[in-house]
């Protein structure tokens, strides 16, 4: 529900009446409807927000002042500094669970303040020892100690500060063997929260949208990191699983009737399905896939086929639930995997380059009678722009002369202008 | 109100292990600073800095290579077990380097990181004490002070107990580094 677009209606409801538009009756029936609008919710997550920002910056300002490594502070006065840091911080906590147990503003702002603290204390001894343990080594036990919080207190912000860190742990840590693989483990142990506390009890609320947008970013990055060493070879492959399996979560269980940005996992996933199938028109990328296409290792076939697999999962369900026009926009897994068949016979490139470039142009296609069947402008306009660039980006791949080029582009400026102009026409024309 | 004094509960848990886990690191290096055996090492100072614990001095040690005790295998990142050994100066070195924790040498062992080994005999290694903590404004100092010093030594007292090590001060000739950058103002 459109929460301004009520106000805007309550406001316009006596003079309806009083003009005699609408019934006195159907005012309270509109009302009764729409229900109260909420106006001290809005102030509150703002206050929230602001408490928030609030204690990081305190944190984040105790942290460097301890940084700056006092010479004149003995060992036990660092000690009694670090200790009593992090039991001003617990006792905030602790007044928040007695006193104010129902106020958000105080939760997430008091274990915030925690969570810093528990980097700062640990940071302050490792200084005064001059411990040099990496850097994540640091991160997995700031987030390890942190991470209950999230479950005692409910809290959204120190969830998102737990989904960096960890992030950041598998970024910076330099493991032998399978130890990177931990970062699964450590995402997962902000599931229930995510799905008990935010998934299950609004969608579409800010803090589920926030988590989801953070969770799902930081699940690629620790995706490219753990994997790093599988990726040499069928990384277009792999990611455009990844991009599509992400596109069809957002489908299958995200997809409200909401605002693009409040759908994540759709925004990611068609984001990427379309940017790589683009990527892939290119012939220099199949050119250099095909290059060392004999050395591709088992691992990377393993990984490539177990993401598949979890493609044609989803896409069956998609099916199921007769939702399935949106497999041709997750269909580019299915399209690189025939590519990669094609550059087994022939590793110059050509036919998979040839193949991308058709999906793409079916793609473009498919979105603009979308627009043109809808009467959506932009959409028509999204999907004539991915002609364009189709088009254009050829130039690169063979050399037109200047003539030619030019003819295209007057073409194609011609048909955006056409494209529009009748779209607006057939508009005025329904609004008439 | 049962719910709240429960959450107080598992709160004031939660509360112990965080503080344990800084108090343990505190008795854990004050333990070796106090009871550990006393190495000299020769080192050459650099300065960087953590964004979370200042700027420090990156120690770096002569000779970071010793041989091989045992038939170990040694992979890249591994921990193995190196023998410290003092020579005719008193300087602290790496006599060897064995997979297994040496048994009944509580102060002269140290854990260390394999890097790489050299000629299958040879292990190349980091020490787990590489760093020394320092004032902001001092850290650039200490280290230029060493630069234009290059004929005096830097050295590095190092605590050990149980395979772990902690830094005790870091020294430019006879004084420490805070002295000698204090004798420079």
């Amino acid at each position: 529900m459109n929460k301004k677009a009520v106000e805007w209606l309550y406001e316009q409801l006596p003079e309806l009446v009083d003009k005699g538009i609408i019934p006195t009756a159907s005012v309270d029936l509109i009302r009764d409807h729409y229900g109260a609008v909420d106006k001290k919710n809005g102030g509150k997550t703002i206050l929230t927000m602001f408490a928030i920002i609030g204690v990081i910056l305190v944190g984040m300002g105790i942290i460097l002042i301890l940084a700056h490594n006092w010479e004149q502070l003995s060992r036990m006065t660092r000690t009694l500094i670090a200790v009593g840091l992090l039991l001003v911080a617990q006792i905030l906590v602790g007044a928040t669970i007695w006193f104010k147990k129902d106020s958000n503003v105080w939760a997430e702002s008091s274990s915030t303040f925690l969570m810093v603290t528990i980097g700062a204390s640990i940071a302050l001894i490792g200084q005064t020892y001059h411990i040099a343990d990496d850097f994540s080594s640091f991160m997995l036990t700031w987030m390890l100690l942190s991470i209950p919080l999230v479950y005692l207190m409910g809290v959204t912000t120190p969830a998102l500060l737990y989904l960096i860190g960890v992030t950041i742990w598998a970024i910076n840590g330099e493991f032998p063997g399978i130890g990177k693989q931990l970062i699964w483990a450590l995402l997962a142990l902000i599931g229930p929260y995510y799905y008990s506390k935010l998934v299950k009890k609004n969608l579409y609320a800010n803090p589920t949208v926030l988590v989801s947008w953070v969770l799902i970013l930081c699940f690629y990055i620790s995706f490219g990191t753990a994997f790093r060493g599988a990726l040499g070879h069928l990384y277009m492959l792999i990611y455009a699983a990844l991009f599509a399996l992400t596109y069809f979560v957002g489908i299958l269980w995200f997809d409200g009737p909401v605002k693009v940005w409040q759908r994540p996992f759709t925004a990611v996933g068609l984001t990427g399905c379309i940017g790589l199938s683009f990527l892939l028109t290119f012939k220099d990328v199949w050119q250099s896939i095909g290059r060392d296409f004999y050395f591709i290792g088992r691992s990377e076939y393993l990984l490539a086929f177990s993401l598949l697999v979890l493609v044609v999962i989803l896409g069956l369900r998609l099916m199921n639930k007769k939702i399935d026009r949106h497999l041709l926009f997750g269909g580019v897994p299915v399209v690189a995997g025939v590519g990669f068949l094609l550059l087994y016979f022939d590793v110059s490139g050509i036919n998979a380059t040839v193949l991308c470039n058709a999906y793409m142009l079916l793609l473009s296609v498919m979105i603009i009678l979308r627009g043109a069947r809808k009467g959506e402008i932009g959409t028509l306009n999204i999907g004539m722009l991915m002609v364009a660039a189709l088009i254009i980006m050829r130039f690169f791949d063979v050399d037109f002369s200047f003539v030619a080029r030019g003819l295209v582009f007057v073409l194609l400026g011609f048909s955006f202008l056409a494209a529009n102009w009748v779209m607006v026409r057939r508009k005025k024309e329904v609004i008439k | 109100m049962k719910n709240n004094k429960l959450l107080c509960k598992l709160f004031f848990i939660l509360a112990l292990i965080q503080l344990a886990v800084p108090l343990y690191m505190v008795w854990h290096w004050e333990d070796i600073l106090q009871n550990g055996k006393q190495y000299t090492w020769i080192t050459a100072p650099v300065d960087p800095y953590d964004a979370f614990r200042g700027r420090y001095i990156d120690l770096r040690f002569k000779d970071m290579k010793g041989p091989i005790l045992s038939k170990a295998q040694f992979n890249s990142g591994q921990t193995a077990y190196a023998m410290i050994t003092e020579d005719q100066k008193g300087y602290a070195f790496i006599s060897s380097i064995s997979d297994s924790r040496p048994e009944g040498e509580v102060n002269s062992y140290i854990k260390i990181k394999v890097s790489y080994i050299q000629d299958d005999n040879i292990a190349h290694f980091v020490l787990p004490f590489k760093r020394y903590y320092m004032q902001e404004g001092l850290a650039p100092r200490a280290e230029q002070a060493y630069r234009s010093n290059a004929g005096t030594e830097a050295m590095v007292s190092v605590r050990v107990k149980n395979g772990y090590g902690v830094v005790e001060e870091l020294y430019i000739g006879d004084k420490t580094i805070y002295e000698y950058l204090r004798k420079g103002e």
